[in-house]
């Protein structure tokens, strides 16, 4: 790498970083971080920390127990050294950089032209699920930079290509049914890449892989934590329509493009295709995996776009202002993105109201609260929540019914807010559970604040 | 372009805007309510500089987010004039400038004058583009010659490769409306189609395709950005309340569509269509067919409402028209009744008066049997003088805006559901307020959305199959104001009295 090149690089990645780091500085002050996985992760790593880690999701009729994730642990030790706040701030930031880092290595050992790796850590530093991985600590901050790795060890050929296996037993016990996608690109890469990889190293990696995988499911249930992705296709993966882990319609346009470009070298780009595919499937069940499908989508929009400069225009002006446009595009979409993440934070109302409900209750007592806001509750708070599996309990008029399943689970507080209110709608359209607490002795008013409102039950 | 056919070209331009006006002025009343929506916004802009994206009349204060370029036109005309007498005026010199891009665009096609003419006189009298635009000061008025102008930029791009024009219109086009990625699409499936025909696409013209692509992406999502997130691809139909989907986006008759285009520019598309499908090749023809075809299919799949896109569709005929009448005049040529020319255009010119004009001239007509309009504009009028501050009207949402600018009070709802949650349930809270036997529900709706009045007029009876609003008494809901046949109640006890 020479001088200039160098400046570029360390110039691009410092932008994104600290980009990065003041979009930290655009959410609200009460609100520690970005999302609702962070609370789940932080509270987690502090219950390992206190050394009380049996955490119970309670559901009425059954109670789980959860033990921590892997990530949780990782989160501990780094909450020990750097406290709560700054570890889920800045670690992910931290991986961003390494995943940068790495990403230009990766290009530039597979001789990808500089302009390439430019352009393709720019798209990357604006693509919402890069953005939203390394401002919001979930395991795929961490999975992604170590799956990076992993592959950059392997293209090595000194003492440190051994290192792949480190990092691929990481990313197994980290998330194993991303673990089970990447192999079978793996596989292929094996049979039709013959330069630049050992290919037995490859089959040691992946293997001890599959093998952290096997361990892991068989000692942990994994799919029970997972939410299974519901609703509109277009608005959980477009994020002009307001998806968290989406893509940017410029990215799938400029990738589509780059897609049809590579299609020359169909047989050597198959395993990219194969992942994917495979990313796509599995995106619908664990909606982290659009990370990583989201480098993949970079790497061809990227492509996509050289092709777009080095095509010999006729019209000097448009191609300009295309290309002046499609940057411009990207720009605005990831601030854009930004703002709707910044809406999913616990607003001031509900952090206050969760802090008043903190010093009203006792340590023991439940907390019936809407699955959106449970974590929030549980890290704000620091109470269990419960939600009914059946939500018909909630449209009920009936008191002595709401009284006895409230008694039923222990529940001693109700967390109201919007979401809460919407479900509580019967199918004549008026309220339930809400209109039997407003008109019933045997609740009481704690506090009612900016549409969050705290009952407790006599 | 022959000095003969400039002087005809400006004569046609003259004569229809003059007649066009002169029917406008006839009534101080506009046709349709969003053309009281676009003089209040015109009236803000002369004020203050700005459009009122957020509206404390609409919906009792919404943020309402629109393209303003043709409300900055208006305002900017409204230093010279009246707001009122330029919203008459303004958008009919526009509507009647189409004669001049459809004239260098079928001239372009067919290298004819006479039939580029020919065109011109066909557009300017289409039924439906006459009667929709006459008196609504509609935003196609705008939209329609700046498309027409841009594909013949488009089409003219790999003769002089000089893409300014094209530029700065394209711009002002998606400024102007969303009906800019109709063009876009419609460029991307005339590509599509020239190289399904074995036509060699230009360079040039696949860089203005991607030029406009990109551009219209960038900027609609961003611009619409807020209302994405919150209606998502509900968005398409403009977040329309179920029930009203039907209405705005119906399948269409086919006697509606030859009445509404006309009988001979539909019937010419048809045929230049399948000609140029089947036996004959010509590249330029292809932007104006794909442009038809997908305005069509829209239309089909009820993707776009139904008067716009008979508007379009109708321009792109009479553009189609164009061809035709070249192609039967060289076939005339060469067939033995060739001195009998002149008799067959005369003809021809006798039909298009039938099916054109005369469904014109009755369109135009009930457009201006306003006494509805005069009716309740009054009674509004009269309501603005002895209504309360912050109390707001129910009224049909077709009336919304009405209500906003004669009687300056918020409305309940009116006809722009973007950026409204949940605009179903404004629908049924309005019905049970026009059709509920019980007052107590009405109360209930009343006080949620400060109510204070409610308007009642023969359009809203007819809707609701009502004759007056039954729970109405002399107590509790009098009639305020009464105009002929119009009625405003105004409500004076509230739910807990009423318990």
């Amino acid at each position: 790498m020479n001088n200039k090149e160098t400046k570029i690089i360390t110039g691009i990645i410092l932008i994104i970083i600290l980009a990065l780091m003041l979009v930290h500085n655009t959410k609200p002050t009460t609100t520690p971080f970005f999302g609702i996985e962070p609370y789940y992760h932080q509270t987690k790593a502090s219950q390992i920390i206190d050394d009380s880690f049996e955490f119970k999701n309670k559901f009425s009729g059954q109670n789980q127990d959860n033990n921590g994730e892997p990530y949780d642990y990782i989160l501990a030790a780094f909450t020990v050294i750097l406290g709560k706040q700054t570890t889920s701030n800045i670690l992910p930031i931290i991986t961003g950089l390494i995943t940068l880092i790495l990403v230009y290595n990766l290009l530039k050992k597979t001789n990808y032209k500089k302009n390439f790796r430019i352009f393709c850590l720019i798209f990357i530093g604006l693509s919402h699920a890069f953005i939203y991985n390394h401002l919001v600590s979930q395991p795929f901050t961490i999975v992604i930079p170590c799956t990076l790795a992993a592959l950059y060890f392997l293209l090595e050929k000194n003492y440190t290509k051994y290192f792949s296996v480190l990092f691929i037993i990481i990313t197994a016990l980290l998330e194993p049914f991303f673990m089970v996608i990447l192999t079978v690109p793996a596989i292929m890469i094996m049979y039709l890449k013959k330069e630049n990889l050992n290919k037995r190293l490859v089959l040691i990696s992946f293997v001890s892989g599959l093998i952290t995988v096997i361990i892991r499911l068989v000692t942990l249930p994994y799919l029970g934590n997972k939410t299974i992705l519901s609703g509109n296709f277009l608005v959980n993966n477009l994020n002009f329509f307001g998806s968290l882990i989406g893509f940017s319609l410029f990215a799938i346009i400029l990738g589509a493009i780059g897609l049809a470009v590579s299609w020359k070298r169909k047989l050597d780009n198959s395993p990219i295709y194969i992942t994917i595919i495979l990313l796509i499937i599995s995106s619908i069940y664990i909606p982290s995996h659009k990370i990583f499908l989201n480098l993949i989508i970079c790497f061809l929009a990227t492509k996509g776009f050289i092709r777009l400069l080095d095509m010999k225009w006729e019209l000097i002006v448009i191609r300009k202002l295309s290309s002046i446009f499609i940057i411009i595009g990207l720009i605005i979409s990831a601030s854009i993105y930004i703002d709707t993440l910044n809406k999913h934070t616990p607003s001031k109302g509900l952090v206050n109201t969760l802090n008043i409900l903190k010093s009203n209750s006792q340590e023991n007592e439940i907390i019936l609260a809407h699955p959106k806001v449970s974590d929030w509750t549980k890290y704000f708070a620091k109470r269990e929540t419960s939600w009914p599996i059946n939500e018909s309990i909630l449209k009920t008029r009936d008191e002595d019914r709401a009284i006895n399943f409230l008694r039923e689970n222990n529940i001693s507080y109700v967390l109201l807010n919007k979401n809460t209110k919407e479900i509580m709608i019967n199918k004549d359209n008026n309220p339930g559970l809400n209109f039997v607490m407003e008109n019933s002795e045997k609740f009481r008013k704690i506090i009612d604040y900016k549409e969050n409102e705290l009952w407790t039950v006599k | 372009m022959k000095k003969k056919s400039l002087y005809l070209l400006i004569a046609l331009f003259l004569i229809i805007s003059t007649c066009r006006i002169f029917a406008a002025l006839q009534t101080p009343y506009f046709s349709e309510d969003d053309a009281y929506f676009t003089l209040r916004q015109v009236e803000h802009i002369k004020d203050t500089g700005l459009p009122l994206y957020k509206d404390p009349l609409s919906y009792g204060g919404r943020e309402y987010y629109f393209l303003p370029l043709f409300h900055y036109l208006l305002a900017f005309c409204s230093l010279f004039a009246p707001a009122v007498i330029v919203l008459k005026v303004v958008p009919n010199i526009l509507a009647s400038s189409l004669v001049f891009p459809l004239f260098l665009l079928v001239k372009f096609i067919t290298k004819e004058d006479k039939a580029a003419i020919l065109s011109a006189f066909v557009a300017s009298l289409i039924p439906v583009y006459v009667i929709e635009t006459i008196n609504s000061a509609s935003v196609h008025t705008l939209t329609l010659p700046l498309t027409v102008f841009l594909m013949y930029q488009f089409s003219k791009i790999n003769t002089n490769k000089k893409p300014k024009w094209f530029i700065i219109t394209f711009l002002a086009l998606i400024f102007t409306n969303v009906s800019a990625t109709l063009l876009v699409t419609a460029i991307l499936l005339y590509l599509l189609f020239a190289w399904t025909e074995g036509l060699k696409v230009k360079r040039a013209e696949i860089e203005l395709a991607l030029f406009a692509l990109v551009t219209s992406v960038l900027f609609y999502i961003f611009f619409f950005r807020e209302a994405l997130i919150l209606h998502g691809p509900d968005i398409i139909h403009g977040n329309l309340p179920n029930t009203l989907l039907d209405n705005y986006f119906s399948s269409i008759k086919i006697s509606d569509t030859l009445i509404n285009i006309g009988l001979i520019p539909l019937l010419s598309a048809i045929y230049i269509t399948f000609l140029y499908f089947a036996k004959r090749k010509k590249k330029s023809i292809y932007l104006p067919m794909s442009s038809a075809f997908l305005i069509a299919l829209m239309l089909l799949f009820k993707l776009i409402p139904v008067v716009t896109g008979l508007i379009f569709l109708s321009i792109m005929c009479s553009i189609l028209f164009g061809e035709f009448f070249s192609y039967i005049s060289e076939y005339f040529k060469k067939t033995k009744f060739s001195k009998l020319k002149w008799t067959a255009y005369l003809v021809l010119f006798l039909i298009i008066i039938i099916t054109s004009f005369l469904p014109c001239i009755y369109g135009v007509k009930d457009v201006f049997k306003l006494p509805e309009k005069e009716q309740t504009a009054t009674a509004l009028k009269t309501l603005s003088e002895i209504s309360e501050k912050n109390t707001a009207v129910a009224c049909i949402p077709k009336e919304g805006h009405m209500v906003t600018y004669f009687a300056k009070s918020k409305n309940m709802m009116d006809s722009n559901y973007l950026y409204i949650n949940n605009p179903d349930l404004y629908y049924k809270e309005l019905k049970t307020l026009y059709t509920s036997a019980f007052i107590s529900r009405p109360l209930e709706i009343m006080e949620k959305h400060n109510i204070k009045y409610i308007l009642l007029n023969n359009k809203t009876k007819q809707k609701y199959n009502i004759s007056r609003l039954s729970y109405a008494s002399k107590k509790c809901m009098p009639v305020a104001i009464e105009y002929k046949d119009t009625r405003i109640y105004k409500k004076n006890c509230s739910l807990i009295q009423n318990e």
